[in-house]
């Protein structure tokens, strides 16, 4: 990858407050001044910023990003250092040193990628379908279908803990914090259309 | 101060419900502690829409309490299997679990539940001791000040997350601050960024934000990470009660030992930007130095897992003074239980010294009544909450969710809010993947709208002289030296890249 696709992408998430800035100032502008004092305030800074932060990623495009999730003996092994710093004395810890440490098994780049899109797709899902068909339908539906397709339990074991769960759930808010769950858009819907 | 001290206690232990919403914080928080993938600010960020409309005082306290006891629970992975809950347990790993591998996980885990738990009571004393220290200099400040103060939590927030990325966490607090004036403009009537939809017309709500911002990036990364941990020995799991109580003896046998690393805790938790496991290395290198054998420190030292275990907690009770009398949350953790006070409620300011000193020694209390709970309850559950840690994430991802998008609904009860929720989870998840801070957010959502009140009062007051006033510079030199110490690290950093990154962070 060039430097420049690097900067673009390391930079995506600046480039998004940037333009959440520039539209919020540009919307403010127009507003009658005591309205638009603290938007602008604020946003002319955080454009400024936003620049100043763009500037540092391009300054800094050719350098590779250091590994963020370092694993936890190269940590001990920097404690270790940071602490003989500190004190003024050699340290060494065994757990820097040690043979077979514990580890997390993390999913490969490959799979982690699927499984974003994966998750990403189910919260979406979830938000989706609960504004159209409502809590009581989006989310057992939801649950079993997580459980039993992405964390790959058995469909019984599936389907009784989505019912438990949605169960729990409604107990808890429509009886117990008496707050009613909505129906959704479908749902009022069909109530407003056997009503009439 | 002496009545409302334990008129204060004596309301808390006499009533049942917040003693039994202590009770369940408890529970929670020990659970949350131990169980992977959920955090301290995640648990505050899943429990508001539960406390919303409680009364407040029984609201804080479970909230405050189950983030209090989050800590203690946390060290019991470090110390079986060497596998460091977050950024505070690191320390307790280098010799709990030299402990346990010689047999010793019992005596280990007696001395960090106690020490941990004796942490945050000496923890909330050094908060009350500083009270009447502290009583007129919250009262000297003015609304010019409290506008200074937002501006200076986001800096402070912002540098807790780490020297080089100082401006995107100024940024990401700037775009809190941002989205605090959405809905409707007291002085005007214009209805800012909210067009026709009304339910924006009250702001945008506290609860979906957080919630969108810290909770679902994090699930979705938990759900794509995976996250079961193996090659670890679960036979370190087996010890017997008399290890424990042993360990738990510790704490006394090193009382002078335990007495200064609460202090260090608990003042590292009031300055705003120190936090992280700042204190627990701190207390660490400590014991080390004033050790008279320190060749055993890292092989599995006791009074290595004391330090750091009473620091962490101490902190707690630390960083609730900025966070409760100045709006300035001490941790990243704090920042979240101080949106969720707001929600409750509960303004922070000097009104929490004139008008509501009983609520403040209530938290008070409820950190020591909280933490003497959990002592107890760890030592007859330990064994079997270590298992916990074994959960496949992916189980609890899909549940975790849906009390999100609950939580979000019944904050207000408007669907549209599942709208917001999706919109502020994409940024959310953004900001996550691209490494950005998301605690400053919270601090500028949370304290945008004190700060437009306090600058339109200062400017009414005084005009833009304001920022010339004493107390004023000050607090402007603060952000300036907060901004141009984050700026000299970086290029430090940048000069020296072979160093590691700082353990203080």
């Amino acid at each position: 990858m060039n430097s420049a696709s690097t900067f673009v992408s390391r930079s995506a998430m600046t480039f998004v407050m940037l333009a959440i800035f520039i539209t919020m100032v540009a919307i403010a502008s127009a507003w009658p001044e005591e309205a638009s004092f603290m938007p602008l305030v604020i946003g002319i800074p955080g454009i400024g910023l936003c620049l100043l932060q763009l500037f540092l990623d391009w300054r800094n495009r050719g350098k590779t990003k250091q590994q963020s999730e370092e694993d936890l003996k190269q940590a001990m092994r920097e404690a270790e250092e940071k602490v003989s710093r500190m004190t003024g004395r050699q340290m060494r810890f065994d757990v820097a040193h040690e043979m077979t440490m514990p580890v997390e098994e993390i999913a490969s780049a490959a799979t982690a990628r699927g499984r974003e899109k994966l998750m990403i797709a189910a919260f979406g899902g979830l938000v989706a379908g609960v504004i159209l068909f409502g809590f009581l339908v989006a989310l057992p539906v939801f649950l079993a279908l997580f459980l039993r397709y992405i964390a790959g339990l058995r469909w019984r074991t599936s389907l009784l803990a989505a019912l438990v769960a949605t169960a729990v759930l409604f107990g808890l808010f429509e009886f117990v914090l008496k707050a009613q769950l909505y129906r959704g858009l479908v749902g009022g819907y069909l109530a407003d259309a056997m009503g009439q | 101060m002496i009545e409302t001290m334990f008129g204060s206690l004596g309301a808390m232990l006499s009533s049942p419900s917040i003693m039994g919403m202590m009770l369940l914080a408890v529970l929670i928080g020990l659970v949350v502690g131990v169980t992977p993938g959920i955090g301290g600010r995640l648990s505050i960020a899943l429990a508001i829409p539960f406390v919303y409309g409680m009364d407040k005082v029984a609201g804080a306290v479970f909230l405050l309490t189950m983030h209090a006891v989050n800590g203690t629970s946390g060290q019991i992975s470090s110390i079986m299997f060497g596998v460091p809950g977050d950024g505070d347990d690191a320390a307790t790993t280098i010799d709990g679990y030299p402990m346990a591998k010689k047999g010793e996980a019992g005596r280990a885990l007696g001395a960090s539940i106690t020490a941990s738990g004796v942490g945050g009571i000496l923890g909330a004393v050094v908060f009350a001791l500083m009270i009447p220290v502290l009583e007129p200099v919250v009262l000297a400040f003015s609304p010019a000040e409290f506008f200074l103060l937002a501006i200076l939590g986001i800096t402070f927030i912002a540098f807790l997350a780490g020297g080089d990325n100082i401006f995107k966490g100024i940024i990401v607090g700037l775009f809190g601050m941002m989205l605090a004036t959405v809905g409707m403009d007291p002085t005007t009537g214009i209805a800012r960024y909210s067009g026709d939809f009304l339910f924006l017309w009250d702001g945008l709500s506290l609860v979906t934000a957080v919630l969108a911002i810290f909770a679902v990036p994090e699930m979705i990364a938990l759900g794509t990470r995976g996250g079961s941990i193996s090659g670890v020995s679960k036979d370190t799991a087996k010890f017997s009660w008399r290890q424990l109580i042993d360990g738990a003896l510790e704490v006394p046998r090193h009382w002078w030992l335990v007495i200064r690393t609460s202090i260090i805790g608990a003042v590292i938790g009031i300055i705003p930007g120190l936090g992280g496991s700042a204190a627990a290395w701190m207390c660490y290198g400590h014991a080390v130095q004033t050790s008279k054998t320190p060749e055993r420190f890292g092989h599995g030292a006791v009074e290595g897992v004391i330090a750091p275990e009473t620091a962490s907690n101490a902190k707690e009770g630390g960083s609730l003074l900025p966070t409760l009398f100045f709006g300035i949350p001490g941790s990243s953790g704090m920042a979240v239980l101080m949106g969720a006070f707001l929600i409750l409620g509960i303004q922070p300011g000097p009104a929490m010294l004139t008008e509501n000193l009983p609520l403040v020694w209530t938290l008070i209390w409820a950190l020591v009544v909280g933490n003497i709970i959990a002592i107890f309850i760890l030592f007859f559950v330990v064994r079997w909450a270590a298992m916990l840690t074994f959960v496949n994430g992916l189980i609890l991802v899909p549940f975790i969710l849906t009390l999100v998008v609950v939580g979000a609904y019944v904050s207000e009860g408007q669907w549209q809010n599942l709208v917001i929720l999706a919109i502020l989870s994409a940024i959310g998840y953004g900001l996550l993947k691209a490494d950005w801070p998301r605690a400053p957010f919270v601090i500028g959502l949370v304290l945008g709208k004190i700060a437009e009140e306090s600058l339109n009062k200062a400017l009414g007051l005084w005009g833009p002289s304001f920022f010339l006033r004493p107390l004023s510079l000050v607090l402007i030199g603060l952000i300036a030296i907060t901004i141009g110490y984050a700026v000299w690290r970086q290029v430090k950093a940048a000069r020296n890249p072979s160093r590691g990154p700082e353990i203080v962070t």
